[in-house]
């Protein structure tokens, strides 16, 4: 008959969480989301006089596998 | 004003479209924008503006006059209109909320491109009085000049 004693127990105990939290950790590696990217964050206008309106558009990518999605933007 | 695309698709890309009335700002500008998202590794995102923001004409050493003395005796305030454009400025008129207490006179020292504005008081009486000056230009993006002028008028 196969015995184990108690120390060989805990070793194969402790053996398995890690084993367990590996996988896990590899699980949570493979799910990737949403990826933003914004190759340029700023901009400099050209020198303007007052009343001018200025804008610019920014480019943004999803390098991500899930939908991205911009909840807001906002201005400080 | 921001326009902005609120779902992209995987492997997609959008639009973030930034604007900025230029009507309040003066000189250099830095404005900030931030970009929330879904992505949980770069939740927010900043995206930055800058520029500068030139007025169309100066008022040197600014858009107040403080006239202060004993009545008779007040020293007149000076103030220079500079033209920030290469097309000529003319000056199409002045006018005054406070015709009881000022009087000016308005010099061309660069034709079309810099002039002196000296304000003088006439009040008959001390007191104090605020008010404005009202210059009229022909320049349509900036008619109107308004130069605030402040009065602080003694006895003796």
């Amino acid at each position: 008959m196969f015995k184990i004693s108690l120390k060989g127990a805990v070793i194969i105990f402790f053996l398995g969480l890690g084993l367990l939290g590996k996988g896990q950790s590899l699980s949570a590696k493979g799910e990737q989301g949403p990826i933003i990217h914004i190759g340029t964050t700023s901009h400099t206008f050209s020198p303007v006089y007052e009343g001018e309106e200025l804008s610019h558009t920014f480019t943004v990518f999803n390098k991500g596998t899930a939908t991205l999605n911009i909840k807001k933007v906002t201005h400080s | 004003m921001t326009r902005y695309d609120r779902v992209i698709p995987p492997g997609g890309k959008g639009k973030i479209e930034l604007a900025i009335d230029s009507r309040g700002v003066r000189g250099d500008f830095r404005k900030r924008a931030i970009v929330w998202s879904n992505d949980r590794e770069r939740m927010s995102i900043a995206l930055y503006l800058m520029g500068v923001v030139r007025p169309h004409i100066i008022l040197e050493p600014g858009n107040y006059l403080s006239l202060q003395g004993v009545r008779g005796h007040v020293p007149p305030g000076h103030m220079e209109i500079i033209n920030n454009h290469q097309r000529p400025l003319w000056i199409k008129g002045i006018a005054t909320d406070l015709p009881d207490n000022i009087t000016w006179t308005l010099k061309e020292i660069e034709p079309g491109h810099k002039y002196s504005l000296e304000v003088e008081d006439i009040s008959k009486n001390p007191g104090d009085y605020t008010g404005h000056l009202f210059v009229r230009t022909d320049n349509p993006k900036k008619s109107e000049l308004v130069i605030v002028i402040s009065g602080q008028i003694s006895k003796e």
